[in-house]
C-alpha cells in the first residue's frame, strides 16, 4: 500500500459491490485519478474491467507528470526573469504579476524566489514595496 | 471572540488532531497548548532530525572529511543548553542524498482562507505540482501514521497540488539521540499520497473541530499573532 500509486477498497451497498480509491477513517486509499466510488459490474460484464482500470489510471498519472513538467517551465521563465532584478522597483514591480499567477503552487515557488533573490540584493519588504534594508541605505 | 483574522498552521492542526485522537495516551495537552502558543521545546529526537535535514539539504556546506572519509558536522541551537554540533558519517548521509533532488524551489509558503480563517502550509520543496517532504525517523517507521496525517491533506489543498511525495530517512541511534550517539541508517521510505474527492472538506472538518477547542479555552490571542507552518 505504500508503494502503490491507486489503492481502493470494495464494500458492498445494498447489492452492489463498489470500489472507493479515497482514504477513509476505515481504510487507506489512494486516488491520484480523483474517482468518485464507482459500481463493479458483475463478473459476466467485467472482462475488461481491470484492463479499463489501469489504462485510466496510467492516464491519470501521465495528465499529472504533464501537469507537472508545465509548470516546472513555469518556474523556470520567472526564475530566469528575477535573476535578472537589480533594483527595488523591479523587485516590487514583480509582486503583483506574481499574485496574478492562478496557479497557487506556482505562484508559491514565485514567491519564495523573489524573496531570496531580494535578500541577495539586501532588500526588505517594508508595507507595500522592497527597499534596502536600512544598514545597506545610503544617508542623504 | 470571532474567528476572524485568527491565522493557524496546518502544524498546529496536526497536533490538535493527534492529541484529540481517543485512543492516544502519549501527548499531553501542555505540548499541544505550547504548540498553539508557539513555544518550541525540542526533545534531543528532533534537534537530531533537525541536524540530519540540514547535512541533507545543504551537504555542500557542512561536508568534512578525515582520514576515514567524508562526514557531515552540523551545529544546530537548542533552546536551553545552546550550541551543539552533530557528526553525521558519510555512509548513513551519502545514500539520503543520492534519494534527495536538488531540483525545484525550497521552503514555500502558501495560505489559504477557510471561512474568515487564514491557515499556512510550508513545503520542504516543490518541484512542478508536487510537494516533497523529506522527514528523518528515529523511532520505527509506520506508514499508518503518515497516511493518517492531515498536514499532507492541508498542504494540497492549499497548494492545490498534485502529489506530496515524501522522502523519509529511518535512522537508528545507539544513545537517547543527542549529538553524543553513533547514528546508522537504517533505511529509506518513500511514498506519494494524493487529493481524493472530499478532501477539502475533511479538512473543513478538522479546522471546524480545532477552532471550537480554541473556543472553549479562549486560545483566540495566540492565534491571531503570525504563527508559520
Amino acid at each position: 500500500m505504500k508503494i502503490a500509486d491507486f489503492v481502493g477498497y470494495i464494500s458492498m451497498s445494498g447489492k452492489d459491490r463498489v470500489l472507493d480509491f479515497s482514504p477513509t477513517d476505515r481504510w487507506v486509499g489512494k486516488n491520484p485519478g480523483q474517482w468518485k466510488p464507482f459500481k463493479v459490474p458483475p463478473v459476466a460484464k467485467a472482462q475488461d474491467f481491470m484492463a479499463d482500470l489501469f489504462v485510466k489510471g496510467r492516464a491519470a498519472l501521465g495528465s499529472m507528470s504533464d501537469e507537472s513538467a508545465k509548470i516546472v517551465q513555469l518556474v523556470d521563465d520567472w526564475r530566469a526573469a528575477i535573476g535578472t532584478y537589480k533594483t527595488a522597483d523591479e523587485c516590487t514591480k514583480a509582486v503583483a504579476e506574481i499574485n496574478a499567477i492562478a496557479l497557487p503552487i506556482a505562484q508559491a515557488q514565485a514567491k519564495r524566489l523573489l524573496a531570496d533573490h531580494a535578500k541577495t540584493l539586501k532588500l526588505e519588504w517594508k508595507a507595500d514595496r522592497f527597499i534596502l534594508t536600512e544598514k545597506e541605505a545610503v544617508p542623504a | 471572540m470571532s474567528h476572524l483574522n485568527l491565522r493557524i498552521s496546518t502544524t498546529t492542526l496536526e497536533s490538535y488532531r493527534l492529541w484529540s485522537d481517543p485512543e492516544q495516551e502519549w501527548m499531553p495537552e501542555e505540548e499541544l497548548l505550547d504548540t498553539i502558543k508557539g513555544v518550541f521545546k525540542p526533545n534531543a529526537k528532533m534537534l537530531l532530525g533537525q541536524a540530519f535535514g540540514r547535512a541533507i539539504e545543504k551537504a555542500d556546506k557542512y561536508r568534512r572529511q578525515d582520514s576515514q572519509g567524508d562526514y557531515y558536522a552540523v551545529p544546530v541551537k537548542d533552546p536551553v543548553s545552546g550550541w551543539k554540533e552533530y557528526i553525521f558519517p558519510g555512509k548513513v548521509v551519502n545514500p539520503c542524498l543520492e534519494k534527495f533532488d536538488r531540483r525545484g524551489v525550497f521552503e514555500c509558503k502558501s495560505t489559504r482562507i477557510y471561512g474568515g480563517v487564514t491557515v499556512v502550509a510550508k513545503a520542504d520543496q516543490i518541484l512542478g505540482n508536487v510537494i516533497i517532504e523529506n522527514k528523518t525517523k528515529l523511532s520505527t517507521f509506520d506508514f499508518q501514521r503518515y497516511q493518517d496525517s492531515y498536514q499532507w491533506r492541508f498542504m494540497l489543498d492549499i497548494f492545490q497540488a498534485a502529489s506530496v511525495h515524501y522522502n523519509v530517512f529511518c535512522l537508528d541511534s545507539d544513545g537517547t539521540g543527542d549529538e553524543h550517539d553513533e547514528i546508522k541508517l537504517k533505511g529509506i521510505e518513500e511514498f506519494n499520497l494524493y487529493p481524493y474527492p472530499s478532501l477539502h472538506d475533511d479538512c473543513c472538518e478538522l479546522l471546524t473541530k480545532f477552532l471550537g477547542y480554541v473556543s472553549a479555552r479562549q486560545l483566540e490571542p495566540y492565534l491571531i499573532e503570525k504563527q508559520y507552518a
